[in-house]
């Protein structure tokens, strides 16, 4: 067995057993793989989901469509319903001036820090173009409300240590994130005004009815949602697509 | 060449991690003489393939893990079946599996208590080993209980029903096991308890085997000399555990791992192509949920190795026991049995390793599988009808007297030194006698049974056909195993394997490619087709064979076995 040829002979069967070895362990490890990673659940397109809401002050607590004419300006309780799954959290809010005086809140483009990537906001929508709506989901690390929340004008005095300019250069109020301090511009696409967030919220396209002055979320535009790889999948669809109800969320 | 043999020793094992990094010379492994490697080794190996078996059990099972929602077991089980990448592939390979490890525990079980093995030094090594057959049996019971569909749901009410009558201790019997009434703590207790008595199994088995590695292995009964104790620790004849030991499991490894994955397949694909091309009993897929409009049809069975003691469950004279007749009749033909076995090697003090040369237990172990073989095809022919009490002792008797009979006759030829069949020729001619007794025994029992009921010239003329088939199955195994003696006396030393070196370079390099070829097929199925996917384990199951195979060819030709 010492002969050189032999030791090759020998060497040349066992790679061939560890060919065929090769072969199942790779056909085993594909099997087990695509077994084990979780099917993903979701939709194939964004619908168009109505807002409901039970309207503050309604006896009955019957939910109705949400009237856009009728929606709190700068509303110190938080807002939010699930669109388009229903882990998907999202303000809806309406911004007004120091008086509470809605105002129009125009398209502009918004830069992702984190990829360069610039995007155009849809602007606000409703009677007084006032009305906007980004993922209630902080960008840096997840957190959700109301440890993330909307501050209208008249709160930015809490903020005054963490904004970088005065409170004037903010007349629309802040969405700000208590877990890491990252804030955003609810008047231009939630756009970053402070760090640690690299990425701006999501935006909600929003469609208002002029006819029923209602409202209803149609899609999403800029980043995709914090935790996910598409805004359409790891979650579980609305029961009801057609429809969505809005909470409503104290602030101490 | 030099540049490759450089490389090759920069890079070598050796090199980076030093002269065998596994320690796998110092594995305290016990070494094997060489006829256990040889043709009909296999058998030494039972308890190596059970736990081949079960390694392939846990795996399969961690990963049904997690998809399993005991909230919503039913649909978590098909939507895993359906709609999960290579689910059908590992759900079915998963419950044959568990059918595989039932099977083989008996197989090891039974060829250990023919061969004496319980015997000293290993009293407790069985003992052990007898409370692994129990849990391995809980464990199948619990998981085939967890799919949520028509079957499973009987089966766990009829282990409720059981465990409410226990006097006493049932209602926490109840409570323990199956949880509170509602049906998602009934599916999180079965996953619970599927899963602990695993750990059980696990455990129990670990010490198994270090008593079994402590005690040594005990060799043919031969070389034994027909005498406990029989104990045969690493002689220096012995070739060393690493490679021959090593590689050897490996190739059983290959072979069990393949069938496991191969013969599940192989159903599946048939259930999924043929309409009813595989009984109820051994449907690889669950059955529909209970609720169901097609529930009604199912019939309801146990799981087959719990058949005997459901049929067990509608003998007549139990019913003198009321309310406890289940409770009766599973105590009889279940935990009865399972005592005798746990005792069996305190009341069998002789140290007679021979089966003939202790006749009443080796004759109680036969009846053991008469019975049980017996109970069950009963079970799957006729469930859940009523047995009047002259029926079960029409089919009990004539195997006792038989078997009794037959053993005492046996023995006293054996001890005169007349009659001296290897215990491979035993088994031989028992599974002849088995398989044609058993037909025979049921085929007489039923006309038998329905002559009580009224004597027509059909009824009569069939008792006295199978009678005579029982008569002639018995005297044909004492001839046979008669005949094998004579074989036996003449038979010539077994010739080894010879095969050159270009042969088995030859056959491997063709089995590669087709290897290749079949890894290529696999790729292409669709692993959310049922039918594909069954086909990609049929393909796995070949590759696994095929590299057993390479291995065997290796062996034979390099390490010369």
């Amino acid at each position: 067995m010492a002969d050189e040829p032999d030791v090759s002979r020998r060497n040349f069967l066992k790679t061939l057993v560890g060919l065929s070895a090769v072969a199942a362990v790779g056909g085993l490890g594909k099997a087990v793989v695509q077994n084990v990673v979780t099917p993903s659940v979701g939709l194939s397109s964004f619908p168009e989901t109505v807002l409901y809401w039970v309207p503050p002050g309604s006896n009955s607590g019957t939910p109705v469509p949400v009237k856009a004419s009728e929606f709190p300006v700068n509303s110190p309780n938080i807002w939010i319903y699930y669109y388009p799954l229903t882990d998907d959290p999202n303000f809806l809010i309406n911004l007004g001036n120091s008086s509470n005086v809605p105002q129009k809140i125009s398209p502009v483009p918004v830069t992702i820090d984190a990829t360069g990537v610039v995007f155009q906001s849809p602007g606000g929508t409703g009677p007084n173009g006032s009305i906007v709506s980004f993922s209630a989901i902080c960008q840096h690390l997840g957190c959700v409300p109301p440890i993330i929340r909307y501050y209208p004008p008249n709160q930015l005095s809490i903020l005054s240590s963490i904004l970088p300019g005065p409170a004037s250069d903010y007349p629309n109020g802040v969405i700000h994130c208590d877990c890491h301090g990252s804030t955003y511009d609810p008047s231009k696409g939630a756009g970053i005004i402070t760090h640690p967030t690299y990425k701006p919220l999501p935006n909600v396209i929003l469609a208002w009815d002029p006819s029923t002055d209602t409202l209803a979320a149609k899609n999403m535009k800029g980043p995709t949602i914090y935790g996910k790889s598409s805004d359409l999948s790891g979650g579980t669809p609305l029961s009801n697509l057609q429809k969505t109800l809005m909470i409503q969320m104290s602030v101490g | 060449m030099g540049f490759i043999d450089d490389l090759r020793s920069t890079f070598s094992i050796k090199n980076i991690l030093g002269e065998d990094p596994l320690h796998i010379d110092d594995l305290p492994l016990s070494t094997v003489p060489d006829y256990m490697r040889k043709k009909g080794g296999f058998w030494y190996w039972t308890g190596a393939m059970i736990s081949m078996a079960f390694i392939y059990q846990v795996v399969t099972g961690l990963i049904l893990l997690l998809y399993y929602n005991p909230a919503n077991a039913y649909v978590s089980t098909e939507y895993f079946k359906n709609s999960v990448p290579y689910g059908s592939l590992i759900l079915t390979t998963h419950l044959y599996g568990a059918y595989a490890m039932i099977v083989l525990v008996y197989i090891h079980m039974y060829r250990n208590y023919f061969n004496g093995a319980y015997k000293k030094p290993r009293e407790l090594q069985w003992v052990t080993g007898v409370l692994l057959l129990a849990v391995t049996i809980g464990v199948g019971y619990f998981g085939y209980s967890m799919s949520g569909d028509v079957l499973s749901v009987d089966a766990t009410d009829v282990g409720r029903g059981i465990a409410l009558s226990s006097p006493v201790i049932g209602p926490f019997i109840e409570s323990i096991f199956f949880g509170n009434g509602t049906s998602t703590s009934l599916f999180v207790r079965m996953l619970g308890w599927h899963i602990i008595l695993s750990a059980v199994i696990g455990g129990l088995f670990g010490f198994h085997f270090y008593l079994a590695e402590a005690n040594g292995l005990m060799p043919s009964q031969k070389s034994a000399n027909y005498k406990a104790p029989a104990v045969e620790k690493d002689l220096p004849e012995h070739k060393p555990w690493y490679p021959y030991n090593l590689v050897y499991m490996i190739e059983l490894g290959a072979f069990v791992f393949g069938l496991i994955i191969l013969i599940p397949s192989i159903i599946t694909e048939l259930q999924l192509n043929i309409v009813n091309a595989v009984p109820p009993l051994f449907d690889p897929y669950p059955q529909v949920a209970p609720s169901s409009p097609l529930a009604a049809y199912v019939p309801p069975y146990p799981p087959w190795f719990l058949l005997f003691v459901y049929k067990a469950v509608d003998f007549k004279m139990f019913n003198a026991a009321g309310a406890l007749s289940a409770l009766a009749a599973s105590t009889v033909f279940g935990v009865i049995p399972l005592l005798y076995f746990l005792v069996v090697p305190f009341i069998d003090r002789s140290n007679d390793l021979h089966p003939l040369a202790r006749p009443f237990f080796t004759g109680f172990g036969i009846l053991g599988v008469v019975y049980m073989a017996i109970l069950s095809l009963w079970g799957a022919l006729s469930p859940g009808i009523p047995i009047a009490t002259n029926d079960v002792l029409a089919v009990f008797i004539p195997p006792f007297i038989i078997v009794m009979g037959g053993m005492y006759m046996l023995s006293k030829l054996y001890k005169k030194g007349s009659f001296k069949p290897s215990l491979n020729r035993i088994i031989g001619s028992f599974i002849v006698f088995f398989i044609f007794l058993v037909i025979a025994i049921f085929e007489f029992a039923t006309s038998l049974g329905s002559m009580f009921s009224g004597i027509t010239v059909y009824n009569t003329a069939f008792t006295l056909i199978a009678g005579s088939g029982m008569t002639f199955a018995a005297l044909g195994t004492m001839r046979s195993s008669e005949i094998s003696n004579l074989a036996l006396l003449k038979a010539k030393t077994i010739k080894g394997y010879e095969m050159s070196k270009k042969t088995a370079m030859i056959i491997s390099s063709i089995l590669v490619i087709i290897s290749m070829e079949i890894l290529w097929l696999m790729l292409q199925a669709n692993p959310l087709n049922l039918v594909q996917e069954e086909g990609f384990g049929i393909g796995l199951g070949i590759l696994m064979i095929l590299i057993g195979i390479e291995i065997r060819l290796y062996r034979m030709v390099y390490l010369r076995e």
